[in-house]
This record gives structure tokens, C-alpha cells and sequence, in this order.
């Protein structure tokens, strides 16, 4: 499976949205995307690429393209 | 079905991951079990994956959470609920006092919430070794020794506040180092990793909430080949069939969940003759015949036996988990006796064993006081019953038993098995009474109730304490509180022999009336019929001292009344 289709089915399960709006919405402007969501949401995507992002990254993802970007850095670093 | 099963094993297993705990739906059509989390950081994590667990054993949970507050001063504020689970780090209190007062603290608050529920508590410890800085430390200077402190006067708290049980954080950090995430920490104030959140939110959901909320199984209907070792006796012979290390580690499992009180029985398609030959002979079979409380070893349908070891044992199929590797088998145990609980065995035996750890309602959150003559007790009963059966009327068949009965006057060393009585017993017990363990104490505590446990023993066997009465009393008048008496201890007329001890308890204290209070329960008609044959209309105590004295005084048996 694609990087980014796991990703946006991730977003989907969590945030309570339809797959195809995932690329859509963000931190700031999604209601179920609170602070427990977001952390739950990072260690969801860690679990599912076996990875480990450090603090400014997780602070960095606030969106989508954010969390694409940052999956492949940490994957790049390693 | 099938796809529950195997759903089922996963969720008893270790390897869960978070994303596909969340996958799973919640079962709105499932009663729900209400909690409310009082905390000073987040259960969420935990929490939020807590719902399949439920679904193993039927069901929903529903979580109200407090705001995070390290005054705990919500306690004042909290409405009924099943339970209550206060999530603490202690480690903010740490930096500011002493162990000692940090408990004298919770202490305080946890009288205060004792006393305005009856619901169990759960609170939980802290993990020991968390923090790698804690290596550069010895003695005193050291979180670590803070903590065992901690922890250890947490345990001591929990002896004494009834309906108080651990979440032990400390034992669960086995096999999970590191557990701390230190990016959540500072991101949320939740300090530990992902892998240990799903760990006890499985030990929670699966082991320690059913446990304190009373789900039980009472006995494992056990398959032989390829569940209890790898081969077919009848094609493999003695010594074809083979033990792993794994099916050892179940055996072992086995016979210690045997030795706590579970009863274990086999279910097997087989000559009886071959399998207890093979039981009693095989040199690595930890288990012998005498583990077994029945055997039935045939070749009718595991159904048809299934429903006789219930029979026997005298326990319903709700509570009993019937554990073969074959999914035919168990897909038409699901067909035929609906409620009976299904487990499907590994291959190595391991996973089997991992599975019975988790399921629910195996964990013993309290040592079961009779556990060691409940298997002997059973045998015990297939015994009279061919006894019953050979002698020509009840009396003979009483007077070959030789009854010794043995009444104590509330002995407070009885509690524990009054609370156990009190919760399992579904067949014999008028009032269908839970007590919860914060009543138990109260009655213990009041000079206006009295309990009169029942002792049984036999030539065939000791049943240690298989019934209670339960009775408040006020200048001339009585109100029996509950009737409660093990089915194992039935047919025998011990609760009405129990009954007129008390009566002449409460006539030497002044007692002219007496009011029962009887409630119609799903399973308790033994004890409604008994209260019809025995009690009727009757509240004046004389008349009815009259009449249960009729219905006693011819029932051989040997009355002793223990002196505290």
C-alpha cells in the first residue's frame, strides 16, 4: 500500500472522516483533532511504519502533506 | 462466528496493535458498563482501546472523565456508576512530600469516596523503574525507592478500604522496557509508550474490570487432542502423542487454576478407559485424573456431554468456557448451547495458555477460601448421587452420609467468604443479594445484624462454608436480610436445619417477629420453593419454630456451634 494511502486511511479512522476529505483537513480546523487525538494519531502512524518521530516533529504534523513529509524524512534517515 | 473466535484470540493474544484495537466498533447493543475515571493525566490513551476487551465478555463500556485535577476534588461531586478508577501520577505529589503523606492524602480521599459508593475502586501504583536516569541513584537519593515505598502502602491501603483494588503498573512494566516515552510525556503529560497503554488497557478490559465487577467462569470443559498435547491418542498411541514445552506451561496453568478453585473437566472423543490410563501414566502429563472434577471421555456428541458436565457440576453453561482446537466443534457448541464460552486452542499449547491468563473472569482478584475442596466436593456429589440413588428412602440416605454441621455467630473471619457466597451463588439465594464488600463490613461492624455462617462436612468429604444467614434484629422484631447457600450443598436440608438455629438465636435475644424479605431472581426458584415448603406466611417466630422444628428433628446429622 501506498505511504500515502495508509496515512489518509489512518486520518480517516481516527478523525471520524471520509478518506478522500483526509488531504482536506487540519489540525486547526478539525473538531476531533484535539491534543489526545493528535498524539494517538502520531503513535498510530508510528506503530503502522515502524517508526519513531522526535517532539518538533510531532509538533510539525498539522496536516496531511505535513505527516507525508515527515514519514519519509524519518524513513529516509533511516 | 468463527471470525469472532479468531478476533478473540488476537485480543487475548500479544500481538495488538492500537490501530486495529480502534478499528473495531463499539456494540451499542451491549449492556454497558459505566466508569468514571477521576485523574490527573490522561486515561484516554488507555480508555479509548478499552472496548473490544468488553465485547469478550458481552460488554459496551461507557467512560466519564474527570478534568484533570491534582486535588482530586471531584470525589465530592461524583454520581453512581459500576466503578470507579482513579488514574494518578504520583510522581507530582512526589516531588512535594514524603511516600507516607502522599498516601495519608489519598488515604483521606479514598474514605471519602468509599463512603459515598458502594461501587468498587481501582487505583493504580507506578511503575518502579521508569526512568533511566533512575541507574545513576542508590538508597534514598533515588525515585525509585520513593515509589516502592509508595506502592507498598498503596497495597497496604488496599487491605484496608473494602472494594479497593490495584492497577499494578508495577508488575505490568514486566517485559516492556523501556515504558517511558518521555515525547509524550511533554507533549501530554502521559509518560508512558504505546505498546505498554495497550498492554494494561488489555490487562484492564479483559482481566482486572471483569474480576472486580463479579464476572466469573467457574469451570474449563477441556478437549484432549492437539488442546492438552500435539496428537490423536486413539490413532497415536500413548506414546505417539506428544507434549510440548508449551503444553506443559498449559498444564501447569491448569493445575494451579485448579488448586485456586476453578473446576476443570474433559470433554473428549475418546475411549474413558484409554484417557485415564494415559492421564494417570504418562510421566510429562502434569495433570492426574484426581485434577479432574468429571470426565467424560466417549463418543456421544461434546455437546450432549457438555451438557451433562454442566449438570453435574451444577453450574450454568454462562459460566463454564469450553476450550477445543477443533472450530467445528465449538461452532456447534455456539449452535446448541447458546452462552456457552468458546475458546479456540493453539497448535503449541503456549497460546492457549496466554489466551485462559486473559480471558475474562479467570483473574482471582481474591483468594477463593474453599478452593481446595471445590474439585473434591464435586467428585464428592457424583458420589451421593449414586448413593441417593442405592438407598431406599432420604432418611437412610442422610443417615450413610454422616452430616457434621457447624454453626458460627458472626465470626468476622467468615467475611470474605460471605462476599464470595454472596456474588457467585445464583441458584439459593432468597433475597438475590450482592453484597458488596463495603456492605459485608458494615454488617460486620453493626451489633444489630448477625450472621450465621454453615460449615459442612461428611464422610465423603469437607465442604468448608457453604452458606449464610444473614438477619437484622431490633428489640422484638427481625428481618432476614438473605438466605444463601452454595449449590453444592443442596438436597441435604442443611438451609433449613441453618434456618431453625437461627430462629432460636433471635428467640433467646427477644425476637418475636420475624419479616423476609424474598426477591424472584433469573435462577434462584431452589430457594423460592424452599421458602414456600419451609417458611409459607409465617412471621410470628414461635409458629415458625414449631414448624421448622417438625421438618428438622428427624434429619440425622451431627449440629456443632463453633465458639469465637
Amino acid at each position: 500500500m501506498k505511504k500515502s494511502t495508509a496515512i489518509k486511511e489512518i486520518m480517516a479512522e481516527l478523525l471520524n472522516c471520509d478518506v478522500e476529505n483526509a488531504e482536506t483537513i487540519a489540525r486547526d480546523s478539525c473538531s476531533e483533532w484535539d491534543s489526545f487525538k493528535h498524539l494517538e494519531l502520531m503513535l498510530t502512524i508510528e506503530e503502522h511504519f515502524k517508526i519513531k518521530f522526535d517532539i518538533e516533529q510531532i509538533n510539525k504534523a498539522i496536516d496531511f502533506y505535513s505527516i507525508l513529509e515527515l514519514v519519509q524524512a524519518v524513513e529516509n534517515e533511516a | 462466528m468463527l471470525k469472532k473466535l479468531e478476533i478473540e484470540r488476537k485480543l487475548l493474544g500479544t500481538e495488538l496493535t492500537r490501530r486495529n484495537l480502534l478499528k473495531i466498533p463499539h456494540k451499542s447493543e451491549l449492556p454497558t458498563v459505566q466508569i468514571q475515571v477521576l485523574r490527573n493525566f490522561p486515561f484516554e490513551y488507555i480508555g479509548n482501546i478499552l472496548h473490544p476487551f468488553f465485547h469478550i465478555w458481552g460488554k459496551e463500556i461507557e467512560i466519564k472523565y474527570s478534568d484533570y485535577d491534582a486535588s482530586l476534588s471531584q470525589i465530592n461531586e461524583v454520581e453512581e456508576c459500576d466503578l470507579f478508577i482513579l488514574w494518578i501520577d504520583w510522581r507530582l505529589y512526589l516531588q512535594k512530600k514524603r511516600p507516607d503523606q502522599v498516601i495519608g492524602w489519598i488515604e483521606e480521599r479514598l474514605i471519602s469516596l468509599r463512603r459515598k459508593t458502594n461501587s468498587n475502586i481501582l487505583i493504580n501504583n507506578w511503575p518502579e523503574y521508569i526512568d533511566p536516569r533512575d541507574e545513576l541513584y542508590l538508597g534514598r537519593n533515588g525515585q525509585r525507592t520513593q515509589l516502592v515505598s509508595l506502592n507498598h502502602y498503596l497495597n497496604n491501603l488496599a487491605e484496608k478500604i473494602p472494594g479497593l483494588y490495584i492497577i499494578d503498573l508495577a508488575y505490568k512494566i514486566k517485559g516492556h522496557q523501556p515504558v517511558l516515552d518521555s515525547r509524550n510525556d511533554e507533549i501530554s503529560g502521559y509518560p508512558f509508550v504505546d505498546s505498554f497503554s495497550i498492554s494494561v488497557a488489555q490487562f484492564l478490559g479483559c482481566q482486572l474490570i471483569p474480576s472486580v465487577l463479579n464476572y466469573r467462569i467457574k469451570a474449563l470443559i477441556l478437549d484432549l487432542d492437539n488442546t492438552l498435547y500435539r496428537g490423536v491418542l486413539a490413532e497415536d498411541g500413548v506414546d505417539g502423542v506428544q507434549l510440548s514445552k508449551g503444553h506443559i506451561l498449559l498444564q501447569e496453568l491448569l493445575l494451579e487454576l485448579k488448586n485456586k478453585g476453578l473446576l476443570l473437566a474433559i470433554c473428549s472423543k475418546n475411549e474413558e478407559e484409554d484417557v485415564i490410563n494415559f492421564i494417570q501414566n504418562h510421566k510429562s502429563f502434569k495433570l492426574k485424573a484426581k485434577d479432574f472434577a468429571v470426565i467424560k471421555a466417549n463418543w456421544k456428541s461434546k455437546n450432549e456431554n457438555i451438557v451433562d458436565i454442566s449438570r453435574l457440576l451444577n453450574i450454568d453453561i454462562s459460566s463454564m468456557l469450553f476450550i477445543d482446537d477443533n472450530p467445528s466443534e465449538l461452532l456447534q457448541a455456539h449452535n446448541e448451547l447458546p452462552g456457552l464460552l468458546l475458546l479456540l486452542a493453539g497448535e503449541s499449547g503456549e497460546l492457549t495458555r496466554d489466551n485462559i491468563v486473559n480471558y475474562p473472569g479467570i483473574l482471582q482478584v481474591y483468594e477463593d477460601v474453599i478452593a481446595s475442596e471445590r474439585t473434591f466436593d464435586i467428585q464428592a456429589n457424583i458420589q451421593r448421587e449414586k448413593i441417593r440413588n442405592s438407598a431406599n428412602s432420604q432418611f437412610d440416605y442422610l443417615s450413610s452420609l454422616g452430616m457434621q454441621i457447624t454453626f458460627s455467630i458472626n465470626n468476622e473471619g467468615h467475611a470474605k467468604r460471605l462476599y464470595e457466597l454472596s456474588q457467585k451463588t445464583n441458584q439459593f439465594n432468597l433475597a438475590f443479594k450482592r453484597f458488596s464488600e463495603k456492605e459485608i463490613w458494615e454488617i460486620f461492624n453493626n451489633d444489630r445484624y448477625v450472621v450465621v455462617t454453615v460449615g459442612l462436612s461428611d464422610n465423603l468429604t469437607n465442604s468448608g462454608i457453604i452458606g449464610a444467614i444473614v438477619c437484622h434484629y431490633e428489640k422484638e422484631s427481625a428481618q432476614l436480610i438473605e438466605v444463601i447457600f452454595s449449590c453444592r450443598a443442596l438436597g441435604r436440608e442443611v438451609e433449613t436445619i441453618s434456618l431453625f438455629y437461627l430462629l432460636q438465636y433471635l428467640k433467646t435475644h427477644g425476637v418475636h417477629q420475624l419479616n423476609i424479605h424474598k426477591v424472584k431472581g433469573p435462577k434462584n426458584t431452589p430457594a423460592l420453593n424452599w421458602f414456600d415448603r419451609v417458611i409459607g406466611h409465617s412471621t410470628v417466630l414461635d409458629e415458625l419454630l414449631v414448624k421448622v422444628e417438625k421438618l428438622t428433628k428427624n434429619i440425622p446429622c451431627k449440629v456443632m456451634v463453633e465458639e469465637l
